[in-house]
């Protein structure tokens, strides 16, 4: 298991007149290589939630397991020296990373958190290399551009670099598609993917984007005043729950099984995205309902 | 109701550039080929005009010419007769075109929600008398006058944009810009949000939207989109949708039920596009019920 949270609370300013109760008992459990997505309204939580997995926020109640370390650990010296190693096991990426680059070069940027750690340079520079390389970026090009001198895109990308060259087991995104052009969602998300499936991360993504949800992620948790709301496989969520009762919006795709199968007619296979549901609506069209 | 759309334009960008500059490693300044390349076009009274394309591609440099916060380097820039290049004449276009951008917490300057919308009209010198009924109506008009005295920073993003398009409309300009005024907003943010510009271009404004979301430009009258500066395609929202493989060739997406539709059209079923998902759906039923 790769983070196990129960009865998880927590509140904003206590015992004051603007006392926010954000996290309300929250048990679930994440699984080694899941691919996550959180939901929820702005205000429910799921930021609150996020923050807590690499003790950005520090846990009032309930007790919280990240990758075998204890994060509600309470003797000061055992929970410096877990802080420590939790930081290279979960990275975070926050809403618009390109905004929090910094350095003169691409290069100097990705190297600041491998080197912080205190690691050889040679060993740094592989991982800079690596990282780089991973998010798709040509590292003879950009490596030695400024950070504010490339495009968007690619901003975003070598903000991901220098969050990958940590070596995280854990990936965690706050909406990291916000912004982007289409084509460039689509590039970050097969990014996410092939972290996922190839490398074996575990992603946990925040997002509001119910399209991307539906399309890319095993598991839906949505979180709704500081509770969990619902915690299932993503596409039984959008295709069994009416989900408009709860302020999410429906997948287009999920519109469409759900409108097919109330007429009766059930396609083959999951169909999440264009492409697969195109091919299923044609396969029955040519052979009927009778092989389904 | 149909719009009144009033053909006579109200701004005229001819052959409008604006490059951005870049320095070496020696210091030595460099034109670059980001930014507006060439722009020739006209914006009519009342329209809802949306602008698409790529990060990069030049929307929101253009934008930034409609009000004067860029100043052309070639070609000329006409708001309602006037030369943003006469400093005197920029002012009276700053006053006709408002602008809201992406982040709402960049756009805050007090710490009251009425202080806050009273800001620019303030600035303009307006009477007291008359700055208090513009901040009451321009917060009327987003439907936020019961958080006029209200902190900025507890609203919520779609709730802090409205209050910014209140502080634009505070200045009674004839043209709203928004660019990307929606992005960083959640769903139901987004949809306050462009309700309460639909409802203002229906009362005339005229609206010049950038955005990445298909569907808000699906509700524009025209939509330009623009590539390395130049524009790529300029038409009705159908018209635009339609052409599906260009739109990708530009950085962009069909919507998702276009582009099932098209991809059922292309292996042989009997389909075209819908006006919506649900349209479809219905319609995937009766061509898949036959068989």
């Amino acid at each position: 298991m790769s983070i196990t949270v129960k009865d998880l609370s927590y509140v904003y300013n206590p015992k004051s007149p603007y006392e926010t109760v954000a996290l309300d008992g929250i048990t679930l459990e994440i699984k080694t290589g899941e691919f996550v997505a959180v939901c929820g309204r702005t205000g429910s939580g799921k930021t609150t939630f996020v923050q807590h997995l690499n003790a950005l926020v520090t846990s009032q109640s309930g007790e919280l397991v990240v990758e075998g370390l204890n994060l509600t650990e309470k003797n000061k010296k055992l929970r410096r020296e877990m802080l420590k190693k939790l930081r290279g096991k979960v990275g975070m990426v926050f809403q618009y990373p390109e905004y929090q680059l910094f350095a003169g070069t691409v290069y100097e940027d990705v190297a600041f958190g491998p080197t912080n750690m205190g690691l050889p340079k040679e060993e740094i520079d592989d991982r800079v290399r690596t990282a780089i390389k991973a998010v798709g970026l040509d590292f003879e090009r950009i490596s030695h551009q400024s950070p504010f001198e490339i495009s968007g895109g690619e901003k975003r990308r070598a903000a991901l670099a220098g969050v990958l060259a940590m070596n995280p087991n854990i990936l965690v995104l706050d909406e990291p598609t916000a912004g982007l052009d289409p084509l460039g969602k689509e590039e970050i998300l097969n990014l996410v993917v092939k972290l996922n499936k190839e490398n074996g991360l575990t992603v946990i993504m925040v997002s509001h984007d119910v399209n991307e949800v539906y399309e890319y992620t095993d598991r839906t948790i949505v979180f709704s005043q500081g509770k969990v709301l619902f915690n299932m496989a993503t596409r039984d969520l959008f295709t069994r729950v009416d989900v408009a009762n709860y302020g999410l919006e429906e997948p287009q795709l999920a519109i469409i099984s759900k409108i097919l199968a109330k007429n009766g007619i059930v396609l083959k296979g999951e169909n999440r995205n264009v492409k697969d549901m195109a091919a299923a609506i044609l396969a029955y069209a040519k052979e009927g309902g009778n092989n389904a | 109701m149909e719009k009144d759309v009033n053909r006579a334009p109200v701004v005229t960008l001819t052959d409008v550039v604006y490059n951005y500059r870049e320095y070496d490693d020696k210091g030595e300044e460099k034109i670059t080929n980001r930014g507006v390349n060439g722009v020739s076009l006209s914006i009519y009274k009342g329209e809802f005009l949306a602008l698409v394309g790529r990060n990069g591609s030049g929307k929101s440099t253009l934008a930034k010419m409609l009000n004067g916060l860029l100043l052309a380097q070639k070609g000329k820039v006409d708001v309602y007769g006037l030369d943003p290049t006469v400093e005197k004449e920029l002012y009276q276009i700053r006053a006709r075109v408002g602008m809201v951008f992406q982040n709402p917490d960049n756009q805050t300057v007090a710490s009251i929600v009425e202080d806050d919308v009273a800001f620019g009209p303030e600035n303009l010198g307006i009477p007291q008398k008359e700055l208090r009924e513009r901040v009451d109506t321009a917060l009327a008009d987003v439907n936020m006058l019961e958080y006029a005295t209200k902190t900025p920073s507890r609203l919520s993003g779609g709730q802090k944009q409205r209050v910014a398009i209140a502080g634009a409309l505070a200045l009674r300009p004839k043209i709203l810009v928004l660019d990307e005024a929606t992005s960083m907003l959640d769903p139901e943010g987004r949809r306050d949000v462009m309700e309460t510009v639909s409802k203002l271009n229906d009362c005339g404004m005229t609206v010049v939207a950038i955005t990445h979301f298909m569907d808000e430009a699906a509700r524009a009258d025209r939509v330009i989109a623009l590539q390395n500066g130049k524009i790529a395609m300029e038409g009705t929202p159908a018209e635009i949708f339609a052409q599906h493989e260009k739109l990708e060739e530009l950085g962009l997406k069909t919507p998702r039920d276009v582009e099932l539709a098209l991809a059922l059209k292309e292996g042989g079923l009997d389909i075209e596009p819908k006006e919506s998902i649900f349209e479809l759906g219905e319609e995937l039923c009766r061509l898949l019920s036959k068989t």
